[in-house]
């Protein structure tokens, strides 16, 4: 029942090309979007939705991997703090603009406005997207733990005996320098070889597809990848049950917010997004460079859990506002403020956890960042069944009083983290070497 | 050590180490990767609008299609199983009729 659109488009766009993906699923939406318009039978709008979630799988877990491809660990962080913030900005964004639509030309056109603002995003990605797979031949963290780039001279060798073969300057061999970046040299590729919808190796690689379909699954047995999703899925349970009992509070006695102003209300999530990617992106980056200085000039994945520090303040004090304010009816502000701080703690807890993921295990990024989704949907289905019945029996009071010990106690497990992770890290080379290895091999390695 | 560093802090060694090819997508310059990362925002802006924006109009759809609003979020609780993606604002309808 629960296939996953990410198990598929993943591996098809680590092996095939990350362009043609986001083409194709872009496209693939608007069109789903026109049809959309023109259903009246529940069959047909289940089979809408079904191909809408299929074809945008993407969203989800292939952006993550754009940003790594081409930015380095330093600033990683504002960047998939932007990914977020587009994310989330457009889930809280949409049905506000969608209740304007509707009320002007009527429900079909925001079907429509959808499908035309996924043509205008398609039309520019043909234009301007480029392929951002590549072979490379360095693996984190073996250079420094050897001391010097030796562990990768077979590709070098390789590449300067062709280029000299053939009397070509195919590309400069890699040379060590301090400088580094300053001596590149210009782009050789012209634009029409940038626009190409797939590499020129891009069939040429070994098909490795079910491998990467099963590997997922088998990094589970990574503490660091299985926690980052522990740690997505518990962050995110608490702005479940908020939205859970958002519309039913906000309308409810005494508040009476018409439907349009719960629509309105999620302007205030909204800015909480902003602060939290702010906090995550520019604070977290600067913060992650400040610590390595100051801890010998190491950056260490586990120097991010710190961020949470923030999250066990903010956690039971934006969960007891919203349920003991509703409980005892304070002032709507209130429960404004309230889920912007949830829907801030919410955008920390995505952003730190995948972001320390990603550093712990960057050469798997992609497909670990799967196993993180995983997790974290599992999770999400499991305590979701049971929050309703939850809350509803034991009242808005003490269920959130509750939640706001739970929440807390979910949070400071970062401490296990910051104290064992390295070790768990170490203990874990072996297997992680094996599996870059067997990625590389396959071309697919970042 | 060799190492490449970050072009404006001298003391920031770059990890990922890039290669020296300049179509390598690490060495790309900065107008470079910020197209590609706006491409990316793009993405995710079109496709996420689309997958959100009917929130705030379930019940004109419902009194026109005659679907329920029931029958409604069922779809979009199926959507959102194959997006891999509990996402933050919708999860409660996979929890009702998911």
């Amino acid at each position: 029942m629960m296939i996953q659109g990410c198990l598929f488009w993943q591996p098809l766009a680590l092996q095939y090309g990350k362009r043609p993906v986001y083409l194709f699923s872009i496209l693939a939406t608007a069109g789903i979007m026109v049809w959309a318009a023109h259903t009246n039978t529940n069959g047909q709008w289940i089979a809408n939705k079904l191909l809408q979630g299929f074809f945008g799988a993407p969203i989800e877990s292939l952006c993550e991997v754009s940003v790594t491809d081409i930015y380095f660990t330093h600033e990683r962080g504002q960047y998939l703090a932007l990914y977020g913030l587009f994310l989330a900005g457009s889930n809280f964004f949409a049905p506000i603009i969608a209740g304007f639509i509707a009320d002007g030309q009527g429900w079909k056109w925001v079907l429509y406005w959808c499908a035309i603002f996924c043509v205008i995003g398609f039309v520019y990605l043909f234009l301007f997207m480029e392929e951002t797979n590549y072979v490379r031949t360095t693996i984190t963290g073996q250079e420094s733990k050897n001391g010097s780039g030796t562990q990768t001279p077979d590709e070098p060798v390789h590449e300067t005996a062709i280029s000299e073969k053939k009397g070509l300057a195919v590309a400069p061999p890699p040379v060590s320098t301090e400088e580094g970046m300053e001596h590149v040299a210009r782009p050789t590729k012209t634009y029409l070889q940038k626009m190409r919808l797939f590499e020129s190796n891009a069939f040429s690689k070994p098909n490795r597809l079910p491998r990467m379909v099963a590997r997922p699954l088998i990094f589970l047995s990574f503490p660091i990848i299985a926690y980052s999703g522990f740690c997505y899925g518990s962050n995110l349970v608490w702005f479940n049950v908020l939205n859970a009992t958002a519309s039913l509070i906000l309308s409810g006695e005494p508040y009476n917010f018409a439907a349009s102003m719960v629509g309105v209300a999620y302007v205030s999530p909204l800015i909480g997004v902003f602060l939290g990617a702010a906090y995550t992106g520019k604070f977290g980056d600067w913060f992650m460079v400040r610590m390595a200085r100051a801890k010998g000039g190491v950056m260490e994945p586990e120097h991010r859990l710190w961020l949470f520090c923030a999250s066990m303040v903010l956690i039971p004090f934006g969960l007891i506002l919203w349920g003991v304010g509703a409980a005892q009816h304070v002032h709507w502000f209130g429960l404004i403020f309230a889920m912007c701080i949830i829907a801030l703690t919410n955008t920390i807890g995505l952003q730190v956890s995948l972001a320390y993921c990603i550093d712990s295990y960057r050469d798997l990024a992609g497909e670990a960042t799967i196993t993180v989704i995983l997790v974290r949907n599992t999770m999400s289905f499991a305590i979701g069944y049971g929050v309703t019945p939850w809350v509803t029996n034991m009242g808005y009071q003490n269920a959130f009083i509750l939640a706001a010990f739970a929440g807390l106690a979910q949070v400071t497990t970062f401490l296990i983290f910051v104290k064992w992770g390295k070790k768990w890290r170490r203990a874990s080379a072996e297997k992680f070497l094996k599996y870059v290895k067997e990625m590389q091999d396959a071309g697919i390695a970042h | 050590m060799h190492a490449k560093h970050s072009g404006t802090h001298r003391d920031i060694v770059l990890v990922p180490s890039p290669s020296s090819d300049p179509d390598d997508p690490l060495n790309w310059s900065p107008r470079r990767k910020l197209l590609s990362t706006s491409c990316m925002c793009m993405y995710t802006l079109m496709v996420g609008i689309a997958s959100a924006a009917i929130y705030s109009v379930l019940i004109p759809i419902s009194e026109d299609t005659g679907l329920t609003l029931g029958d409604l979020n069922a779809g979009t609780g199926y959507m959102f199983l194959l997006f891999g993606w509990v996402r933050a604002d919708y999860g409660p309808q996979i929890l009702y009729h998911g």
